[in-house]
């Protein structure tokens, strides 16, 4: 990885006696958006907060451009911070809020005008620019917060859990301006989140955290068809997953004994024969074309439409419930009680040891996960 | 029902607030029926009132800059920091407060006498040379008694503005760049500046206006002594008068600033909970901490500590503590007519006015909370009024407006203190039966309505069980400070059979031999009561005990 800018090795801190954060390591290269993903309570906050320097690990260093920053304070760091509630000083007007990191710097009044009218240009508020933080919009709010952090053009930006104040359509909206502009700055940053949707769609690569633990990083589509165990598989999708024991490799393909007959999957040469793993792949995985491995005969239970796909629940005689997606016009012809044929290539399968200790995201019945405010 | 409340209400206030205080007007600005200001300018060239004013504002603005400089660094400390025994200071710093410092000022004089024990500790130790003024000409004294009784009002208030403050506009300016010192500039102190205001202008006024301290330490050159002074010849020289519409005016402004920074500042962003409850300190910093948080703690409760000596002493003359301890005074509390006479006096006056104020509560709070009428306004700003009004202008207001009448405090001023108890303490009771009143979901009387309760039923079934406590412990709060009420019963009571517990005090602090052994003792008594009642209070009412001293 080149251009390396940020590195924490062995981060571990514990408020009293409880762990939250068990030696994280972790890189993150110059001008990508890096996402930690985790459910709440996973440490992902304590971990931006001692980046940013507002918190100190109990062991562990956090290097910045291969510089020991661990005991530097807060505002000798550099590193931007963008609150979830925003944090606007209620007593600034707008452009006072986004000019103090520069009037900080006692620059010249005339560059501070102009950079701060740009800053206001390109995050849409010069309109807004003499009202108070109470006087704007939650959208708007949120705009200052990211002006002000970017205007001094900080070495890093976190940002925590930034849009889940806002509601479904300006978060969309958000979501896409935030990608932009970090396409123009060429800033990095560092996002927490717990929403799975806004990290797969904005992150360069995320780092998926449980219990105070990286449990996988990647690329969002990494994370997303080959996530590396059960609660990567369920915090980022759903997925349908059967219990089976590897019986062995045949031409490149792995073989895997399931109680739904003998499924094949590519990769995973690191698995051994005998080993106990699960097996299964994602509700759009699957093929309706007759396929020549992983071939399932159900019958369909239930079907509903869903965002842009057709949710439909079938079940093999074997008593196994599957959870599929398919394009609203194939899946509207089907009803309740048809006989239902598919296949999912062995490339699309997903292999994974079993490990009873992990415990899973959320418990659901092979639904879709209800979408988080 | 609700009219006759409200004409209840109105009466009484319009009868013993808006009268005597419009009373004042004519007096001041008419002479023989015609509109002059020369009662106004004839203060200007009395050199003797010239002189109290500058003292006053003098002391006041002392009194401001001490109490700042303990409360604020105390409030940051106490709220920002983690260490063993943060609880128990954070309630220890709220006492200085409970007891006026006029008590305290009568045992102060032991110790901060020329051959008090603080000289003569020092003497001892060989520290001076020669016995220190520390009262010097008195103007110090007061304002070091003045600062020790009101830091916690400074305390309290930035206290509760850093519990509101949300911490990550700080974490957000450090962000991006600013050290602690330009954060607390340009971040933090903006944000508390309303609650120091507000601070600034209830310890302002109340040092501008306290009667009791300077009269112990027979320093006659500030405001409320001169106006003390004018009630006995007010018949020929309206000095007075015109004394106390400055004061009124001035207690006015101060109150309209404060709720106007209040209300301008904007606040709508942030305020979440601070998650995290401040930095952990090390040992040796919890140590220094602590030692230090003693040290202000034994001394701001001096005044407390001396009146408990000086009440158990028998003898105590150029020593540092008293060579002989005894219960004598505590026995002459009980047998002294004056004494008697004054605790008696006082449980009477302080019952009736409790009783009067949570009638006057209930009603008003209610109608405030659950009616909307024309004239709202006005009940709420009759009912709030004198929080700005201090109680040597309003005392000054009965004695003049009331004499002649058959309410003529000279005669007979049991109604009058009665209603000025009342009058008051009762902004603290109508507050907390509206919060009490607002917080309860008008669904439930609507249900109990629906059941076929009639509005008298749902009030005392429903609403009453449900505010009871609340109401009872405001209660036994306006009693407890009515018991101790000063400015008012040192100016009201004319004749000792009259006398309520302060003036007593007062008189015994100036005789020789025991008296102010005697007064110490029953400034004691008077802070056990106190306690006493505090605790009660805070049991029935939790932690929303503290809106009695929030004053805006």
């Amino acid at each position: 990885m080149d251009n390396l800018i940020l590195s924490l090795e062995n981060i571990s801190k514990r408020f009293g006696a409880t762990p939250v954060l068990k030696g994280i390591t972790l890189t993150v290269a110059g001008n990508e958006i890096f996402f930690l993903l985790g459910p709440s309570g996973c440490g992902k906050t304590t971990l931006l907060r001692i980046i940013a320097g507002f918190c100190q690990p109990d062991s562990g260093r956090i290097l910045l451009d291969g510089q020991d920053i661990t005991g530097v304070p807060a505002h000798q760091r550099h590193i931007g911070l963008v609150f979830q509630n925003y944090a606007l000083w209620p007593h600034l007007t707008v452009w006072e809020n986004v000019a103090y990191g520069l009037k900080l710097r006692k620059l010249p009044e005339k560059f501070v005008h102009q950079r701060v009218e740009e800053m206001l240009t390109l995050t849409h508020l010069l309109p807004q620019k003499n009202l108070y933080p109470s006087q704007l919009s939650g959208g708007q709010q949120q705009r200052v917060a990211l002006a002000r952090s970017l205007i001094v053009r900080p070495r890093l930006l976190l940002l925590d859990e930034p849009l889940s104040n806002l509601d479904a359509n300006l978060r969309e909206q958000m979501r896409q301006e935030i990608k932009k502009i970090q396409k123009e700055t060429g800033i990095t940053m560092i996002y927490v989140t717990h929403d799975q949707r806004e990290a797969l769609t904005m992150a360069h690569r995320l780092a998926v955290m449980n219990a105070g633990e990286i449990v996988q990083t990647g690329t969002p589509l990494q994370i997303y068809f080959e996530p590396g165990n059960r609660f990567v598989a369920d915090f980022v999708g759903t997925v349908n997953l059967l219990a089976g024991k590897v019986s062995g490799f045949e031409t490149g393909l792995l073989q895997v004994e399931t109680s739904e007959g003998l499924l094949r999957a590519t990769g995973g040469g690191d698995f051994s024969s005998g080993q106990a793993v699960e097996i299964g792949f994602r509700p759009e995985s699957i093929s309706l074309r007759p396929g020549q491995s992983n071939v399932f005969r159900t019958t369909v239970t239930e079907t509903e439409i869903g965002e842009g796909i057709m949710r439909v629940m079938a079940t093999s005689p074997g008593g196994r419930n599957f959870l599929l997606h398919l394009p609203l016009e194939t899946g509207r012809k089907l009803q309740a009680g048809q006989n239902l044929i598919f296949s999912v290539p062995p490339e699309r399968m997903i292999v994974f040891p079993l490990s009873p200790s992990v415990p899973s995201a959320v418990k659901r019945n092979g639904r879709d996960k209800p979408h988080l405010p | 029902m609700k009219k006759g409340l409200l004409s209840f209400s109105l009466l009484f206030l319009g009868f013993f607030l808006v009268y005597p205080l419009l009373w004042l007007l004519p007096q001041s600005f008419l002479s023989g029926g015609r509109f002059t200001l020369r009662i106004l300018s004839s203060l200007l060239s009395n050199s003797l009132i010239l002189q109290s004013l500058l003292n006053s504002f003098l002391l006041a603005a002392g009194t401001i800059v001490g109490t700042s400089l303990i409360g604020i660094p105390l409030a940051i400390l106490l709220t920002r920091y983690q260490f063993s025994g943060r609880r128990f200071f954070q309630v220890l710093f709220v006492l200085p407060m409970l007891v006026s410092p006029f008590v305290g000022a009568i045992g102060m004089q032991q110790i901060l006498a020329r051959f008090g024990s603080l000289n003569l500790l020092l003497l001892r130790l060989k520290l001076i040379p020669a016995p220190v003024p520390w009262l010097g000409s008195g103007l110090l004294g007061i304002a070091i008694l003045q600062t020790l009784h009101l830091y916690p009002i400074m305390y309290l208030n930035i206290s509760a503005a850093l519990a509101n403050f949300d911490r990550s506009a700080e974490e957000a300016a450090a962000s991006l760049g600013a050290s602690s010192w330009q954060n607390f500039r340009t971040i933090t102190f903006p944000l508390l500046r309303p609650g120091y205001f507000a601070a600034c202008s209830i310890i302002f006024v109340w040092s501008l206006t306290d009667l009791g301290t300077p009269l112990v330490f027979e320093y006659p050159q500030l405001l409320p002594v001169q106006i003390f002074n004018a009630i006995t010849d007010i018949n020929v020289n309206p000095a007075g008068y015109s004394l106390v519409l400055v004061v009124l005016i001035l207690s006015a402004l101060f109150f309209i600033f404060t709720r106007q920074v209040v209300e301008r500042t904007p606040y709508t962003t942030g305020r979440t909970p601070v998650s995290e409850q401040g930095h952990i300190l090390s040992r040796r910093a919890q140590k220094l901490l602590i030692a230090g948080l003693s040290l202000l703690a034994v001394i701001s409760l001096l005044p407390h500590l001396s009146i408990i000596l000086n009440s158990f002493s028998q003898r105590w003359f150029f020593s540092i503590l008293p060579s002989k301890y005894s219960w004598r005074s505590y026995q002459a509390v009980f047998h002294h007519r004056l004494t008697r006479t004054g605790i008696v006096n006082s449980l009477f006056y302080s019952s009736l006015a409790t009783v009067t104020d949570i009638l006057l509560g209930l009603a008003i709070g209610y109608l405030l909370a659950r009616w909307s009428f024309r004239g709202r306004f006005l009940l709420d700003a009759l009912a709030m009024a004198p929080l700005a009004i201090p109680g040597i202008a309003l005392a000054f207001a009965y004695c003049t407006a009331f004499s002649g009448t058959p309410l003529d405090p000279r005669k007979n001023p049991v109604f009058l203190l009665i209603a000025i108890y009342s009058v008051r303490r009762l902004p603290y009771l109508v507050r907390s039966t509206y919060a009490n009143f607002q917080q309860l979901n008008e669904n439930m009387e609507e249900a109990s309505a629906s059941l076929g309760a009639n509005p008298g039923t749902t009030f005392r079934r429903i609403l009453l069980p449900l505010i009871v406590p609340g109401l009872l412990a405001g209660g036994i709060m306006v009693f407890a400070f009515s018991m101790l009420e000063v400015s008012s019963s040192l100016v009201l009571a004319f004749r000792e059979k009259f006398f309520p517990i302060s003036k007593v005090i007062y008189i015994l602090a100036g005789r020789l031999t025991d008296g102010p052994n005697v007064a110490s003792a029953l400034g004691v008594l008077g802070l056990l009561l106190l306690l006493v009642c505090l605790g009660g209070a805070s049991r029935l009412a939790g932690r929303r005990l503290t809106d009695f001293f929030k004053t805006t």
